[in-house]
This record gives C-alpha cells, sequence and structure tokens, in this order.
C-alpha cells in the first residue's frame, strides 16, 4: 500500500456500472462491503473458495462489515451483541463469531472489525454505547481470530461519531490493540468541523501503523484528510460518481 | 470507389445459404452477420473498447433516438456518429419509421411523411423522407435505411398495400435527398405484408431502384411462423444474389439459423442484449436465467465453450451474485451475449464455407430440443432448402 493512496470501493468486487477489465489501472487495492456477498459466504465456505477468487481479483482486498457508502440510517437495528446486515435475502444478525467466521472463509487481506458505527447526530448516549459495544468487539474478535493470520490484518474502526472526547478516549484504547491500522468512517463525523477533531485522535494513534478514512469524499475532504494526517488513506469516491 | 461491395465466397450445396464478404467504408466484414443494436449511439453498458476487444464488426444505431437527442447537429459537428461514439468500425442507421408505430400513440402517416407529437415536449413534428435523409447524413453511417411506411404485419387490407407502395415512392425521395452517395449506402426495404403478389411487387420496384442492398422488412411483428419464413424465403429468391439481404428484427438463434438457410445475410434485433438486462445467458442448450437461485452455487463458466471476457474469468455463481447488486452484473451479462451471436454466426459461416451446413443445422437442433420436438415451421422452412431435420 502506497501512501497517500486511493482504495477502490467496490460491490461485490466490482466498481459500481464498470467492469474490472476498464479498473486496471485504479490502483491495487479493493474495498469489498460484507452486504454486497452476504449470500455467497456459505457457498465459499462449501467450496472453500476465497473472496479474492471468488471476485476474481488479484488486488488486495478489505473487507469491511458496513457499507463506508451507505448513510448510517440502520444503526438502530444494532444490538448488544450483534449488527445487523442487509443482503439480497433480506436482515442477518451477526454476532462476533459469526463475522470472524465469515473473515476466515473470505480471507482478505485486510478486514475491519465489526463495529456499532452510528451517525454524528446521535445523542451522547447512543454513541457511549457504540463505543462501548465496538472496542468490545475489537477485543473479541483479537480473541476468536488469535489462533488465525487473520488476527494481524484486523482495522480497527474508531467509535465515536464526532464526538471528540469519546473518540479520543476510543483512540486511547485502541493504540494499545494488537491491530494493523485504524478506520475513520466519513459517515459517522458531522458535516463541519471533523477535520480537527480527526487530527486530533491521529495523534494519539501510533505513528508506525496506517489510518484509513472511509467513505464518500469529495475531493476538497481528501486534501483536508490528508493534511490532517500524512499516512491517511481516503477512500476512493467513486460512489458518487457512478451512482 | 463504390461505398458496398459484395463478394460471395461460399455457397451451401444444398440450401440458399452464403459465405460473403462485405466492405463498407469503415470495415470489411463476412456474412451472414448479426448486429448488435446500440439505439442511442452505445449498446447498453459496454464500451466501444470491449466491443472491439469481441469483435464486432458492425453496429446498429437508430434515427428517431439520435435525431432527438443529442440531434443531428451535435453529432455532425463531432464529426459524424462514428467519431462521437469513439467507434472506428461500421454503423448501420435505421429510418425510424419503426419507432413512429412502436413509440408513439398518435403517429399518422401521410403522403408527405410521419406526423406524430414529440415525447420529448409534445409538439407536432413530421417525419419526411427528406428529413430522415439528412439525419442520417449528418449520423455518417454506413449503411443508411429508408424511410419506409410502417404498418403492422397483422394488417389486412388495402392500407398494406397503400403502405408497400408509399414506401416505393418514398424510396425515390430517399434516393434524390440522399446526399452522400460516396460514402453512405442506401438500403431499400422490401415491404408488402405477407401477401405474396404485394411481396413481388414490392422487390420488382424496388430491384430496379439499384440500391447497393435490401432489407426484409414488416415482419417478425407477431406473425405465424408459417407465414414468415415462406416470406422471407420469397424475398431471397428474388433478390439480387450480388447485393446483402438484411432481415429486420431477427435476433432469435434459431431464426438466425434457419433464415441463413434461406439466404439472408445480415440481421438485427435487441433481443440479445435485451435479454442480457434480464439475467438472461445465451447458450445453445437455450438460455440461462443467472437470477434463479440454482445458480448460486455453480461455479462453472456460463459457457465453457465460449471464450469472451465473462465465461473466462468468472463462474454463473459470482455473476448470479452481481446481478443482484449491481449493473456489472448485466453488462457482463451483455459481453457474453455480444459473443455468443458473434461466435453462432461464426461458425454458421464456416459450416458454410466447409459444405457442411445441413450437418451444422440438425445438431445446433438436436442441441437446442434434445427432446427433438423441434418448431414445425422450422422443420418446412429447412425441408424447403433441402434440409431434413426429421427423417
Amino acid at each position: 500500500l502506497r501512501s497517500p493512496g486511493l482504495f477502490e470501493f467496490t460491490v461485490c468486487g466490482q466498481v459500481p456500472h464498470v467492469t474490472a477489465d476498464l479498473c486496471q489501472n485504479n490502483g491495487d487495492v479493493q474495498v469489498v462491503s460484507l452486504n454486497s456477498i452476504l449470500n455467497a459466504v456459505p457457498v465459499l465456505e462449501k467450496t472453500n473458495t476465497t473472496l479474492a477468487s471468488y471476485v476474481v481479483t488479484d488486488k488486495k482486498l478489505i473487507l469491511t462489515p458496513y457499507d463506508s457508502m451507505q448513510p448510517l440510517d440502520m444503526t438502530s437495528f444494532n444490538e448488544q451483541g450483534s449488527v445487523s446486515v442487509w443482503g439480497k435475502g433480506g436482515r442477518k444478525k451477526l454476532t462476533c463469531a459469526n463475522y470472524c467466521n465469515i473473515v476466515k472463509v473470505c480471507s482478505p487481506d485486510l478486514f475491519v472489525c465489526m463495529a456499532d458505527i452510528v451517525p454524528a447526530t446521535v445523542n451522547r448516549k447512543r454513541a457511549d454505547k457504540s463505543c462501548y459495544r465496538t472496542l468490545n468487539w475489537v477485543n473479541q474478535t483479537i480473541t476468536f481470530l488469535s489462533d488465525n493470520a487473520a488476527v494481524s490484518q484486523m482495522l480497527a474502526p474508531i467509535p465515536g461519531s464526532g464526538h471528540k472526547q469519546l473518540m479520543m478516549k476510543s483512540a486511547h484504547i485502541l493504540a494499545n490493540r494488537s491491530v494493523f491500522g485504524y478506520v475513520i468512517e466519513r459517515a459517522s463525523l458531522p458535516v463541519d468541523g471533523w477535520q480537527e477533531t480527526v487530527k486530533d485522535v491521529i495523534s494519539i494513534l501510533p505513528p508506525d501503523k496506517p489510518v484509513f478514512f472511509f467513505g464518500a469524499l469529495n475531493e476538497l475532504e481528501v486534501v483536508q484528510a490528508y493534511s490532517r494526517a500524512p499516512c491517511t488513506h481516503p477512500s476512493n469516491a467513486t460512489q458518487p460518481g457512478t451512482r | 470507389m463504390a461505398a458496398l461491395t459484395l463478394k460471395v465466397e461460399a455457397t451451401c450445396s444444398t440450401t440458399k445459404a452464403r459465405v460473403c464478404e462485405l466492405s463498407l467504408p469503415h470495415n470489411i466484414f463476412n456474412t451472414p452477420i448479426f448486429m448488435h443494436v446500440g439505439t442511442q449511439g452505445t449498446i447498453k453498458g459496454v464500451t466501444t473498447k470491449q466491443l472491439n476487444d469481441l469483435g464486432v464488426p458492425i453496429i446498429l444505431g437508430n434515427t428517431y433516438h439520435l435525431g432527438h437527442r443529442p440531434g443531428p447537429d451535435v453529432v455532425a459537428a463531432a464529426g459524424g456518429l462514428h467519431e462521437f461514439m469513439n467507434w472506428d468500425k461500421a454503423i448501420l442507421t435505421d429510418s425510424g419509421g419503426f419507432q413512429m408505430v412502436s413509440l408513439l400513440k398518435l403517429a399518422e402517416f401521410t403522403e408527405q411523411g410521419v406526423k406524430f407529437q414529440s415525447p420529448h415536449n409534445g409538439t407536432e413534428m413530421m417525419l419526411t423522407p427528406e428529413h430522415s435523409m439528412a439525419i442520417q447524413n449528418a449520423l455518417g453511417s454506413d449503411v443508411m435505411m429508408q424511410l419506409d411506411d410502417v404498418v403492422s404485419v397483422l394488417t389486412k387490407g388495402e392500407r398494406m398495400h397503400e403502405a408497400m407502395e408509399r414506401s416505393v415512392r418514398w424510396l425515390d425521395r430517399c434516393q434524390t435527398a440522399h446526399k452522400n452517395t460516396i460514402k453512405q449506402n442506401l438500403f431499400g426495404i422490401i415491404q408488402g405484408g405477407l401477401d405474396p403478389q404485394w411481396r413481388k411487387d414490392s422487390l420488382k420496384d424496388m430491384i430496379a431502384r439499384d440500391c447497393p442492398g435490401y432489407a426484409i422488412g414488416g415482419l417478425s411483428g407477431g406473425e405465424e411462423k408459417a407465414d414468415f419464413w415462406r416470406t422471407v424465403s420469397l424475398c431471397t429468391d428474388h433478390l439480387p444474389k450480388n447485393k446483402p439481404r438484411y432481415l429486420m428484427g431477427v435476433g432469435y438463434q434459431v431464426e438466425l439459423v434457419v433464415c441463413s438457410a434461406l439466404g439472408c445475410d445480415m440481421y438485427d434485433c435487441v433481443f440479445p442484449t435485451r435479454t442480457a438486462r434480464f439475467g438472461s445467458a445465451l447458450v445453445r442448450t437455450g438460455q440461462l436465467q443467472l437470477k434463479h437461485k440454482q445458480y448460486l452455487e455453480d461455479m462453472s463458466p456460463i459457457d465453457k465453450d465460449c471464450s469472451c471476457m465473462t465465461c473466462k474469468t468468472y463462474s454463473r455463481s459470482y455473476v448470479h451474485s452481481l446481478l443482484h447488486e449491481d449493473t456489472t452484473g448485466v453488462i457482463l451479462l451483455t459481453i457474453h451475449n455480444i459473443a455468443y451471436q458473434l461466435r453462432l454466426m461464426s461458425d454458421i459461416r464456416q459450416s458454410i464455407r466447409n459444405d457442411i451446413f445441413p450437418d451444422f443445422i440438425r445438431e445446433f437442433f438436436v442441441t437446442l430440443f434434445p427432446d427433438r420436438r423441434y418448431p414445425e415451421w422450422a422443420v418446412e422452412a429447412l425441408e424447403s432448402v433441402g434440409v431434413k431435420l426429421i427423417a
């Protein structure tokens, strides 16, 4: 991964509306959200096929449990022990153990830990709850995958939804966890004023670990993200352009 | 130098099928050929690069749609449709007449032209032969179709006869208005419905106008297949051998095989690309509806004998998953269906060259109809040209 760099947002391994043969020069990293491959996971498990083989890519794959390009308007379905993911067949509740098993089946190069990422408009109490759940799931994931190489490929999302104090507290805790890197979700940040919060949060995180910025960023936000954190990797904003 | 030349390279010793080399200003290719439809200057979801990679030699554009959006002036300013869509192979444009009937509730045919209400702003407009020629000249297509008086093939009585005769008069007006005979070929369209005598009258009048090529129009509109093939055969019996015969609106694989045996050279239809958008892949055994959940666990390619990018890269399971998530699923299917039609026509041509077309036909039908319950019309049509499907 080269920094600064962009990742390719995909739906089920394809850039929305554009086939892979036309995207060869888009960079080396693809992001795949779980909802777009949820129904295929049992097939991958049954046929012992990795996600990269299924979608047929030689790019690096990052698996996320949620779609960073979608608004966070269904997070009320998340519970203390599970998140809800919507696939073709409807809503599916996933515990941390379920998700870790999916990670083992898919074998992505990196994966984002299961998280209760909520929008910045939630109240402090809800944001606090999201921090508690997410940090708990980070710990659980480390435990569940302790005997699997995948544990070293985990990206920890920074919860807190724009509440600076909560985000910084979460960052302090996560800084001591054995993770590959960190993720900040644009959809969970407020429209304005997020830049300084992000800068302060990143200053707490280990400087030798990358921080990925996922979500529908416009060009200005990409520059702003870079200017606050030299090793931040904004996610490719193909979604707004193609949809 | 002529804008079109046709060289017959091989003929089937049993049927009326032939392989020809068709030279157009932008491309030279062999017939029989199936032309995919890019109505608005693009085959939906597929780039010109992908069409080139597939080896597509010619596509269709539509005068009615392109005449409205973006309009002939915009296309002409870009240097013609080839430049506008960055496509350097051949283009055939339809005249817009069929859309007058199929799309518009209030189209009215008069001797002057077709009066209709614009679907975009409701204003009254008139499409005349001269106007259709002006648009097609601006588009710069290799082959242009005359504006014909289009009526439903099921129309009976004097209206059909009137349409046939008017189409001849409109061909005269098209030929007068056509400004670019050096680089663009104006095809006449044989009409006459299902009436053999009217068809012969149309053939006689149209052939006398000495067009570079002819289309068999007014079919594939719901008529009985028994009438369909007889009309096609009648037309190919009378059309000049040294000019291409274009059967309009035909694209199902059975029809392509049978009508090639009846002597047709060119075909077009939205079917292959449209059915892809509904999740259907064309294969020699028929069609696979890949949205069906049975394909979720099928890790084989759509067609193991197909060399298209889709079949070489992805499994049926993956395409099934994609179809429910993003338009890339239908794009991959479109690419496959385009490749399938190209391969079918290539196999037809090769079997004609090797003079084993009847064997190819029999094998094709057995594959498609393993229970040997062949369509009656196909059996009759093929028997008329010396191929017995049923011993």
